[in-house]
């Protein structure tokens, strides 16, 4: 019943799913897939061109969404295209995460989007993120300490994975040397094996219990994202025990792959395109406008899910009530109608409406300290360590891109320089030379 | 010219308070204030411009 093929490497057929059903276009697409973390871009260029809204049958049956407008609209229609059914794909032959163990406010449905937000939004605003910078400061340098008397290192392993990890566990007044441990569990429940990640989710929730009940029980709490959470009201009432433990769940998700993602992405276009990175080396005042185009081009959460709440026409395609969709902005980010060469990384570009934040009313809420996290970590590392040098030819990268598109590691050498705050202990003295 | 702002949707992307920081505040949540509700002077209709260019929300606008 095909009556419509296109070649390359996302081909697209026109068909119905049932006999006499609207035809729609279809494409075989697995999200969570290798083939899609190794040409995920080439997918998108392609889709933009072919079927900017297709159907893929893969992940449980979704429709894929690259186009600017499309993905704009979807993200905005929170009636239509709803967060609470789960806002994952799962991966193939497996259900969906149980519901009601998701992030939280995340796949929350408005009106209550809004409550559970307010009482953390102040504490995440630019002006308060404006005066953590100095503390972000210098813990960056302290990670850059550590390796950079020794002329090598892992830029990400050891500066954008801890750092963003450390800070979520300050930020919600958890014992922040006990990152380790935190970046393991968060990691086996993103990428690990399904055994494994509900083991892993186990183990971090009973920690999240523990830290919830003590600062419930404290008399005079700290004013912070813990206690934002624990005192969080929701039409009148302070919001439950399992959605304080979901919340807290969602700083830690979003708080840290993202972050590192962004900076390792970024940093591999510095390190593959030299006169891209002395243009930042000497022009440090471009680094605000450089951080919209490198969240343009790098964007960490390529996409996330929604589903139709009824029937719908939507950009001329028929959805029906129940499909899940995704809202690929990574895609959207690439789509010539919105962004004039795509594809040119421009630190300058104005306007540059990207969407790695999302948009709406779930756009992200630690926006304003991911941005702060990443210029530091660019510039402390364009300060410290200018000339470094990528030691492998392929950046290692988690296999799941429709998770997170993040490099696992980013091994460099250059020339080593000096500490910059006196040794801490044991963790920093590191061997005698 | 002046500019106007729906800042029910604002989302509080930021974009235009660093396109024109005397036009566009933010408040202590992050979301846009505008700080110039009548004519904008001469030098700031530009960066007023940018900054309403620059919303991804869409929910600034330009009043000739």
């Amino acid at each position: 019943m095909t009556t419509s093929d296109t070649a390359g490497i996302c081909p697209v057929t026109v068909q119905p799913l049932e006999e006499g059903a609207p035809p729609r276009p279809v494409i075989d697409l697995d999200v969570h897939g290798e083939e899609f973390c190794a040409r995920n871009y080439a997918i998108y260029d392609e889709l933009l061109t072919t079927a900017p809204l297709a159907w893929s049958q893969r992940n449980g049956g979704f429709w894929m969404l690259t186009g600017y407008e499309p993905v704009f609209e979807a993200t905005k229609d929170d009636d239509l295209f709803i967060s609470s059914a789960g806002t994952g794909l799962p991966k193939d032959g497996q259900e969906a995460l149980a519901p009601g163990t998701g992030p939280i406010p995340i796949e929350i449905d408005p009106p209550e989007t809004q409550q559970y937000r307010k009482p953390v939004l102040g504490l995440l605003s630019p002006k308060t993120v404006a005066g953590m910078e100095p503390s972000i400061r210098q813990m960056a340098d302290e990670f850059i300490d550590e390796f950079i008397e020794s002329g090598e290192g892992d830029l990400v392993q050891q500066l954008s994975t801890p750092l963003p990890a450390k800070l979520s566990l300050r930020l919600l007044g958890m014992d922040e040397d006990r990152w380790p441990e935190f970046v393991a569990w968060i990691h086996t429940i993103i990428h690990g094996e399904r055994a494994a990640a509900g083991e892993a989710q186990m183990a971090l929730f009973g920690e999240v219990a523990t830290v919830l009940e003590s600062r419930a029980a404290m008399a005079d709490k700290p004013e912070d994202v813990l206690t934002a959470i624990v005192t969080c009201q929701v039409n009148g009432e302070t919001i439950g025990f399992v959605e304080q433990v979901r919340y807290v769940f969602l700083v830690l998700l979003g708080g840290m792959d993202t972050t590192s993602g962004l900076t390792g992405n970024t940093l591999e276009r510095l390190a593959r395109d030299p006169a891209l990175r002395q243009r930042l080396v000497e022009r440090r005042d471009l680094l605000r406008s450089a951080t919209e185009e490198f969240l343009r081009v790098g964007t960490p959460t390529q996409g996330l899910a929604r589903t139709l709440s009824r029937d719908a026409e939507f950009h001329g395609q028929h959805m029906k009530a129940g499909e899940r969709v995704m809202l690929m902005w990574a895609a959207a980010n690439h789509d010539p109608a919105e962004f004039a060469d795509p594809h040119t990384v421009d630190l300058e570009r104005t306007p540059n409406r990207h969407m790695a934040f999302g948009v709406g009313l779930h756009r992200c809420l630690g926006s304003n300290l991911a941005r702060a996290m990443f210029q530091v970590m660019i510039d402390r590392v364009l300060d410290r360590l200018p000339d470094f040098e990528l030691t492998v030819g392929e950046v290692p990268r988690f296999h799941d891109a429709g998770n997170v598109y993040a490099p696992t590691s980013f091994p460099v050498r250059f020339p080593p320089g000096p500490r910059v705050s006196p040794s801490t202990g044991p963790a920093a003295a590191g061997p005698a030379q | 010219m002046r500019v106007t702002a729906d800042t029910s949707q604002c989302a509080g992307h930021t974009l235009c308070n660093a396109a024109a920081p005397q036009v566009f505040d933010l408040d202590d949540e992050g979301y846009v204030v505008v700080l110039v509700e009548g004519d904008l002077p001469p030098e700031l209709e530009g960066p007023a411009r940018e900054a309403v260019a620059a919303c991804p929300e869409r929910v600034l606008s330009v009043v000739d």
